[in-house]
C-alpha cells in the first residue's frame, strides 16, 4: 500500500492495524470446547430421569434465548413474542408431522414463523420501542388463542396435542434423553455456528447502530427497516425451531407453555446471563432452568420455606441485576480488565439504561462529555504529515470520486420550507452550493440553519424541491439523498457510542455489497474480502483526521470535539461528492480549527462541494468563498465575506456591535443581551438603540 | 473554597486527567483552559462529583465524593455542563424553579427577577417550552438556573461553545457581571474572552497543568499559551475583525 510508510504524528502508519475483528480469535474453538464441556457435564453431573430431562430443557432454552438475543440484545427490540412464536413452531410442527416425518414438521415450523413474524414486523414497523412490546403481547395472545381454539390444528382437545411424533434420524426414533441430548448438542453447536459466523459479520455492528440511532444511520446508507426485520425473523425463527423441537422431544404440548410467562421468562434469561453476548443467553437459560428447580427442591426439603421460594427467587434476581449489571457473563468480561474500547464485546447495556431511564449513579459515563486520554496532536495537519492529499494512495476513495459529480452545481435546494406546529423554522430557502465549493451558512442561534441542513438530508419534513448534482431527489428521502452522494456531520456529534471508532467509520463505507445475513453465512469469502476492503478505507479516512491510534477504542471515550472528527472521518469513509457540515469547529481550539480548515480545503481540492455551518468568523472568513446568511428561517445576505461582515443586518443580527476598549464587559452588557437574543422581530421595543 | 490536589480522572484504562492541583477562593475567578481532550472537562466533572476521581477535591474542606452530587450542589458548588442540558419538557420559568431546588436556604442568590434582568431575552419567554429555545437562549437558560441557586462556587463549562459571535458576547457581558458577585471556574476555548474574565488561569495539556499563572501574566505570555493550545501561533481574528 502506498501509504503504508506514511505516518501521522505519533500515530501509526496505515495498514499496521491489527486484521479485522471478523478475521480475529478463535470462536469455533471456543464452541468446540463448550460443547465438549457439555458432554463431560452430562456424563459426568446429570443422573436421573429427572435430571436427564431438566438438562434438555436447558439446551432448548438457550436455542430459544439466542434467538432471543438478536430480536433484543443486538437489535434492541422489545418483543414479548419469542415464546409464542416458538409454540407456532410447536403446534405447526406436531401438525404437519402428523403423517410425515419430524422433518417435514421441522420445516413447516420454520416456514410458518418466518413468514408470521415477517409478515408482523411488517405490519408494525413503525412502532418503536414500546408501542412495539404492546405489539408483540398482542400478536402472542392471538397466535395462543389460535393454537387453544383451531380444532383442525391441535386436534380439538383445547389445545392439548399428545402422542407428537418422534424425532427420528434414518429411521431411528430419539427416545432417550441421551440420544436427545446429542441431538440438541448439534443443534445449539449450528446455532452458535451461524450466531458467530453473523457477529464476524457487518450485520451485528450496523444492527447496533440502528438500535442506537435509527435516523443517522439510514443517513449513512444503512437499510434500516430490513436489518430490524432480518434480526426479528432471525429470532422467531430460532424459535420456532425450539418449539418444533421441544414438541416432538416431549411428545406433548399445551398452550399454556407458551404465554407471557416465558415471554418474561426469556428476557429474564438474557438479562441475567448478559444481554451483550449469545454466551449470556446459554448462560441465562441455566440459571433459569436450575435456579428455579433449586429452590423447588429446598422448598420440599424445608416445608417451613413455603412460600419463600418465590421471595427467594425474587431476590435473587434484585441481588444479580444490581451487582451484575451487564449479566452473569459480565464478570467474564471484568476479570479480563477489558481495555478502553474493547466496548463492544463486555458491553455494557448503556442503551437499554438510557431507555428505560434507568441511571448508574456510581459510575463514571463515558458520555460525549467526558474528556480522555490527551493529545497534543488531536488533529493531523495534512501538510505537516506524510500524507499529502496530492498524492492520493491506492487506498484512497478520492481517485475515483471527481470523476462521479456530475455537470451544474452540486446541490441546488430551492424554496426549503419547514414548520414546525404553527412556527416557521425555514420559510423558503433557495441556495445553490457550486462545484467545488465551499459555502459558509451562518446566521443567529436558532435562524433555521440546522433545520435547512435536516431538511435537504431528508430527515425532517419539508417543502420545496432538491437536486443533487443535477439529479433531482425527493425531500424526506435520506437513503436517496446518501445515494446520490451527499453526506453530512451534525451539531451534536452522532456518533455511535456503543461501537469502536473505525466500526463507526465502517458504517458508512460507499461498498455496501456484502453485508448482509446471507453474505455472512453462505457467501464469507466474498464478504471478508469485501470487509478487509471497506477496513483498509476506514483507516484511511480515520487517519486523516488523526484518530487512527484510537481506532479500535469504543467512540464513547472521545472527547467532544474528537466526536466531531469521528464524524469528519465518517463522512470522507463514505466518497461523498458533497458534503455539510454542521458547526465542524465547535469544540476545537484556534490551532485544531485552522487544521480543520486545511483537511476541508484538502477535501474540495479534491472535487468535493462543502456546506459550512459555523459560528466561528476567521473560521469561516479563511474558508468560503461565499457566504449566505440565515435569519428567521429566511436568507437575508449572500455574497463574499468581506461583503457579508459589512452588511447591515448581518452586523446587527449575528456579529454583534464592535466595542474598541472593552470586547468583553460592556457596560451595557445586559443591553446587548437583549439585542442579541432577540433577533425574533416580535419584540421591537427591545432592539438595540443603545448599543 | 475549592481545592483540587493531585486529582486523577481515568475512564477505564484512558487516564483523562492526570494528577491536576487547583484551588479557588472567595471571590476569584479562574479559567481552566488547554486543547481538546486535554482533560478539562473531566477535571469539572470530578470537582461536582459527577465522575469518581483518585486524588482530592474539597469543597469548604468536604470531599466532593464522600458528599455526592446531590449534597455538593446543595452546598453551593453548581455545575453548568457542556451542552446546557436544559429539561426540554419544563418551561423556562419551570427550568428556574428546579434550580432553586440546590439553594438549600442560602439567602444570598439570584431572584428569578434578577435572572431575567441579566437576562432580558428569557424575561420574554417563561412559559416558552425549554425545546422551543435557541442555543443561545437555552445557554442563558442554563446560566440562569444555575444562578437561582445561589451558588458560592460556579462552574462553567464552555459558555460559548456553539453560540453566534453576538451571543457570545452577551453571555461574556452577563458572565462577567455575575463574576463581581460569585466566584467561578470557567472552562473555555475561546483563551481571548476567558483571559479578560479571569483574575487567574491554568492551561491542561495532557491531563496534566503545563503552565499557570495570573490573567495578564498569561496574556503577556501568549506566544507561550499559544504553544500549549495548539501547534503553532494563532491570531485570533475574530477579535482584529470586531476592533477593526
Amino acid at each position: 500500500m502506498a501509504a503504508s510508510d506514511s505516518t501521522t504524528g505519533r500515530g501509526r502508519p496505515v495498514g499496521t492495524l491489527k486484521r479485522p475483528p471478523v478475521f480475529r480469535g478463535q470462536p469455533y474453538s471456543a464452541i468446540v470446547a463448550f460443547l465438549v464441556a457439555l458432554v463431560v457435564f452430562r456424563l459426568v453431573w446429570v443422573d436421573g430421569l429427572a435430571n436427564e430431562k431438566q438438562a434438555n430443557t436447558w439446551l432448548l432454552y438457550s436455542v430459544l434465548v439466542i434467538g432471543f438475543y438478536f430480536v433484543f440484545g443486538v437489535s434492541g427490540q422489545f418483543a414479548f413474542s419469542q415464546a409464542a412464536f416458538a409454540g407456532l413452531g410447536a403446534y405447526t410442527s406436531q401438525w404437519a408431522s402428523k403423517n410425515h416425518s419430524f422433518w417435514l414438521g421441522l420445516a413447516a415450523a420454520l416456514a410458518s414463523s418466518a413468514v408470521i413474524s415477517m409478515l408482523f414486523a411488517l405490519l408494525v414497523k413503525r412502532a418503536a420501542h414500546f408501542y412495539f412490546a404492546i405489539a408483540t403481547l398482542g400478536v402472542s395472545e392471538i397466535l395462543i388463542l389460535v393454537f387453544e381454539k383451531w380444532k383442525s390444528l391441535n386436534g380439538g382437545l383445547g389445545g392439548e396435542v399428545t402422542n407428537i411424533r418422534d424425532i427420528s434420524i434414518f429411521g431411528r426414533a430419539l427416545d432417550s434423553y441421551g440420544e436427545q441430548f446429542a441431538f440438541l448438542l448439534v443443534l445449539l453447536g449450528i446455532v452458535m455456528t451461524l450466531g458467530a459466523w453473523l457477529e464476524r459479520s457487518p450485520f451485528v455492528r450496523e444492527n447496533i447502530a440502528n438500535r442506537d440511532h435509527e435516523v443517522v444511520s439510514k443517513t449513512l446508507g444503512i437499510p434500516s427497516l430490513q436489518l430490524r426485520v432480518t434480526s426479528f425473523v432471525l429470532g422467531s425463527v430460532l424459535a420456532g425451531l425450539t418449539g418444533a423441537c421441544w414438541g416432538a422431544l416431549n411428545g406433548f404440548i399445551e398452550t399454556l407453555t407458551w404465554g407471557v410467562e416465558l415471554g418474561l421468562g426469556v428476557f429474564l434469561m438474557l438479562i441475567l446471563g448478559g444481554i451483550g453476548s449469545r454466551w449470556g443467553a446459554i448462560v441465562g437459560a441455566w440459571f433459569y432452568t436450575y435456579i428455579v428447580d433449586f429452590l423447588d427442591k429446598a422448598e420440599k426439603e424445608f416445608p417451613s420455606l413455603i412460600g419463600g421460594r418465590q421471595i427467594v427467587y425474587g431476590g435473587v434476581l434484585v441481588i444479580v441485576m444490581i451487582a451484575l449489571p451487564d449479566g452473569i457473563v459480565g464478570i467474564w468480561g471484568r476479570i479480563r480488565r477489558p481495555k478502553a474500547g474493547a466496548a463492544r464485546q463486555a458491553s455494557t447495556p448503556n442503551w437499554l439504561v438510557t431507555l428505560l431511564g434507568l441511571k448508574r449513579a456510581s459510575r463514571p459515563e463515558p458520555l460525549a462529555a467526558a474528556e480522555t486520554e490527551a493529545s497534543d496532536d488531536t488533529l493531523t495537519d495534512p501538510t505537516s504529515a506524510g500524507t499529502a492529499p496530492s498524492a492520493p494512495s491506492a487506498a484512497d476513495p478520492t481517485s475515483a470520486r471527481a470523476s462521479t459529480a456530475g455537470d451544474g452545481p452540486a446541490l441546488v435546494a430551492d424554496t426549503i420550507a419547514v414548520s414546525f406546529g404553527g412556527v416557521k423554522a425555514v420559510a423558503g430557502v433557495s441556495l445553490t452550493l457550486h462545484q467545488n465549493e465551499i459555502l459558509g451558512l451562518i446566521g443567529p442561534n436558532g435562524s433555521g440553519k440546522s433545520t435547512f441542513l435536516n431538511a435537504v438530508n431528508g430527515v425532517v419534513p419539508a417543502t420545496g424541491s432538491l437536486s443533487i448534482n443535477g439529479q433531482p431527489v425527493r425531500l424526506g428521502n435520506s437513503a436517496g439523498v446518501r445515494k446520490a452522494g451527499l453526506l453530512r456531520t451534525y451539531q451534536t456529534p452522532q456518533t455511535f457510542l456503543h461501537l469502536s471508532c473505525i466500526e463507526n467509520v465502517l458504517l458508512s463505507t460507499a461498498d455496501r455489497r456484502y453485508t448482509g445475513i446471507a453474505a455472512a453465512w453462505f457467501l464469507r469469502p466474498l464478504m471478508l474480502k469485501h470487509e478487509k476492503a471497506r477496513w483498509a478505507r476506514a483507516e484511511a479516512a480515520l487517519e486523516r483526521v488523526g484518530l487512527l491510534d484510537k481506532a479500535e477504542r469504543s467512540a464513547a471515550g472521545l472527547s467532544y470535539g474528537q466526536q466531531r472528527l469521528l464524524e469528519v472521518a465518517r463522512v470522507i469513509a463514505a466518497e461523498p461528492t458533497i458534503i455539510l457540515l454542521d458547526e465542524p469547529s465547535a469544540g476545537l481550539n484556534a490551532a485544531e480549527t485552522q487544521i480543520l480548515a486545511r483537511h476541508l480545503r484538502s477535501l474540495r481540492d479534491e472535487g468535493i462541494s462543502l456546506l459550512v455551518v459555523d459560528h466561528k468568523i476567521d473560521f469561516i472568513s479563511d474558508l468560503c468563498e461565499r457566504v449566505a446568511v440565515l435569519e428567521l428561517g429566511t436568507l437575508v445576505a449572500e455574497g463574499d465575506p468581506v461583503t457579508i461582515w459589512d452588511d447591515e443586518r448581518v452586523i446587527n443580527a449575528y456579529l454583534g456591535v464592535a466595542d474598541d476598549d472593552d470586547p468583553v464587559g460592556m457596560d451595557d452588557a445586559s443591553a446587548t443581551v437583549a439585542t442579541a437574543a432577540t433577533p425574533r422581530p416580535a419584540s421591537p421595543g427591545s432592539t438595540g438603540s443603545e448599543a | 473554597m475549592l481545592e483540587i490536589e493531585n486529582l486523577v480522572v481515568s475512564y477505564g484504562a484512558v487516564e483523562a486527567v492526570r494528577g491536576v492541583d487547583l484551588s479557588v477562593s472567595a471571590g476569584e475567578v479562574v479559567g481552566l483552559l488547554g486543547p481538546n481532550g486535554a482533560g478539562k472537562t473531566s477535571t469539572l466533572r470530578a470537582a461536582s462529583g459527577l465522575v469518581s476521581y483518585g486524588g482530592s477535591v474539597r469543597f469548604d474542606g468536604k470531599e466532593v465524593s464522600r458528599l455526592g452530587v446531590e449534597k455538593a450542589a446543595k452546598a453551593g458548588l453548581i455545575h453548568v455542563p457542556e451542552g446546557r442540558h436544559i429539561f426540554p419538557t419544563l418551561t423556562v420559568h419551570e427550568n428556574l424553579q428546579v434550580g432553586a431546588t440546590a439553594r438549600a436556604g442560602r439567602a444570598d442568590g439570584y431572584s428569578f427577577e434578577e435572572v431575567y434582568a441579566l437576562f432580558p431575552a428569557l424575561a420574554g419567554m417563561r412559559d416558552r417550552g425549554g425545546w422551543a429555545l435557541s442555543g443561545g437562549e437555552q445557554q442563558m437558560l442554563a446560566v440562569g438556573r444555575a444562578l437561582v441557586a445561589a451558588p458560592r462556587l460556579l462552574m462553567l463549562d464552555e459558555p460559548s461553545l456553539g453560540l453566534a459571535p453576538i451571543l457570545v458576547k452577551a453571555v461574556f457581558g452577563a458572565l462577567r457581571k455575575i463574576a463581581e458577585r460569585t466566584p467561578v471556574l470557567l472552562v473555555e476555548q475561546n483563551t481571548v474572552m476567558a483571559l479578560k474574565l479571569c483574575h487567574r488561569a491554568a492551561v491542561l495539556s495532557g491531563g496534566r497543568i503545563v503552565l499557570s499563572g495570573t490573567a495578564a501574566d498569561l496574556s503577556d505570555r501568549s506566544a507561550i499559551l499559544d504553544s500549549y493550545l495548539g501547534q503553532e501561533r494563532v491570531h485570533d481574528a475574530e477579535v482584529e475583525h470586531l476592533k477593526a
